[in-house]
């Protein structure tokens, strides 16, 4: 029977993980180490919504790992390809809307999950235009016209 | 967390975090979205792509300062400018980021950055004291001679090897240069002049050099007679380290010409100079007296132009040989199979290469 570890989320809802799944935030595993759990780990800054989607990518991580040990004497040495699937997944699961994307990226930061990070940070700016990013991101250009044209200018190239 | 937060509030460390994620190309885009993007991208020391881009040179005439860039990922073409305006006329040997290793007409060696045009030049060859003689002549061509035999610097420029290694923060960098597989020099910075590598030296003749690979501070080098030699570069002056093999694990075996690589843990693999559709990769084993073959990198992919692989990340390639014969591929060692990326055509010269950017 695996320790549990007890999540609560912004709006008070409490999740309860296998400590295995919890250990894949460095914050958590911080905490764990420093015995300081117990009764729960209060995220105020972390809606229910966005928790329930950070647990779903520990827990496949930490089975995708499980996985690709207890297979490793099937495979040869270097385990190819065995990541092929676990990227798959990923894709899918960082298709979601803007604001949820943006909170799952802040929740990564925060609980400091690197692969989460990357993924959502990546999948954020891909494939968008400036004037894109702006708008979906509601940035104000503060910038003047000629100011935007000299930052432009110095690797124009990128632009054309 | 609520959805009201705005970016443009967003704390610096996290967009920092955000942005330096971020591929070169998205990286570009961000400093000018706003000027709070602006200013944290500036904070961010320097960027490098995860990707391998190409480089694609121009032809030598008409002359032209331009080359382009192609980013796969994006399927896209870049066109960068003001290179210089005899950019076409010189040849590039090796890169290191962004940065070029460049041979002018004269022979004379620079190092330029194809993003922000930032400019090393690199000691005259004439600078170097040692067996290696360059006689300039009338016409601007010129002649190398080595130990009183003479050849005619054109024979020997198309059989050069080179490594190039910048450091983006510091702009330190190290340049090895290998003249007709006989001849290996260096510089860096700091000395203005070119220093031999002694390769002929000590009990056994290692018969010049095939290939130079350059990798934390060590200077691997394939010998003719398909020994790999280890130096530590970290010194004044380059070391072999104790561990050099002495043993030919070739002596029954018909020479070949190959090319070698590093990888992510240090270990040296070797692949055949003509890859065909079976890629035969081959790794030096701990001892260093066998090569076994390889059957998978894992989630590293090997480019070969810069003789090292590079750890998978999210969305790369992995397992695969990123290669160059004179048109560029890239192949996958699980299915076996070279793609054409890139076909080149006879008068053209491209090579695989990793972007970098640096803030000034």
């Amino acid at each position: 029977m695996s320790k549990k570890i007890i999540f609560e989320s912004s709006e008070g809802e409490s999740f309860e993980v296998d400590e295995a799944v919890a250990l894949e935030c460095q914050t958590i595993k911080n905490m764990i180490e420093d015995d300081c759990t117990d009764g729960g780990i209060p995220l105020a800054n972390v809606n229910s919504a966005t928790l329930t989607k950070v647990i779903d990518y520990c827990k496949k991580h930490v089975e995708a790992a499980a996985a690709a040990e207890a297979n490793a004497g099937d495979k040869d040495i270097y385990g190819a390809n065995k990541d092929i699937e676990l990227k798959t997944w990923d894709e899918e699961f960082v298709k979601v809307d803007q604001p949820l994307l943006f909170d799952l990226m802040l929740a990564a930061n925060f609980l400091i999950i690197p692969g989460l990070l990357d993924l959502t940070c990546k999948t954020m700016m891909r494939g968008k235009t400036v004037l894109q990013i702006r708008e979906i991101f509601h940035i104000k250009k503060d910038y003047t016209d000629a100011e935007e044209a000299e930052v432009r200018k110095e690797n124009a190239w990128a632009f054309e | 967390m609520s959805n009201m937060v705005k970016w443009s509030e967003l704390n610096a460390d996290v967009l920092q975090s955000i942005l330096e994620r971020l591929s070169i190309i998205n990286y570009l885009k961000a400093r000018s979205v706003c000027k709070n993007w602006h200013v944290v991208c500036k904070q961010i020391s320097s960027i490098q792509d995860k990707f391998p881009w190409i480089i694609i040179f121009p032809r030598r005439r008409p002359k032209s300062s331009t080359c382009q860039v192609f980013n796969p990922q994006e399927g896209k073409l870049y066109t960068l400018r003001n290179l210089g305006n005899d950019f076409s006329t010189h040849q590039c040997i090796a890169t290191s980021g962004s940065w070029l290793l460049m041979l002018d007409l004269r022979s004379n060696l620079y190092v330029l950055n194809v993003f922000t045009r930032e400019r090393i030049d690199l000691p005259p060859l004439e600078s170097h004291q040692g067996r290696l003689q360059v006689n300039r002549l009338q016409n601007n061509t010129f002649t190398f001679m080595i130990n009183q035999s003479s050849a005619p610097a054109r024979n020997v420029l198309n059989r050069t090897k080179a490594v190039l290694w910048v450091d983006e923060k510091t702009k330190g960098y190290l340049v090895v240069w290998s003249i007709g597989l006989s001849y290996i020099m260096y510089t860096k910075n700091g000395i203005d002049f070119w220093r031999e590598i002694p390769i002929k030296e000590g009990p056994e003749n290692l018969h010049g050099c095939q290939d130079i690979v350059y990798k934390d501070n060590n200077l691997y080098i394939l010998t003719g007679l398909n020994r790999i030699r280890i130096l530590d570069c970290s010194q004044e002056l380059p070391r072999a380290l104790l561990d050099n093999v002495d043993d030919d694990p070739f002596r029954d075996d018909q020479r070949r010409r190959g090319k070698i690589g590093v990888t992510v843990s240090g270990e040296v693999l070797m692949v055949k100079n003509r890859l065909k559709q079976v890629f035969n990769i081959l790794k030096m084993n701990s001892d260093g007296t066998s090569w076994d073959e390889v059957e998978s990198l894992g989630e590293e992919s090997w480019i070969t132009d810069l003789g090292v692989t590079v750890p998978g990340v999210d969305g790369s390639r992995p397992n695969s040989i990123y290669y160059r014969d004179r048109s560029l591929y890239c192949g996958d060692l699980s299915v076996q199979v070279l793609e054409m990326i890139l076909e080149v055509d006879k008068n053209g010269h491209a090579r695989w290469f990793i972007p970098s950017l640096r803030e000034l």
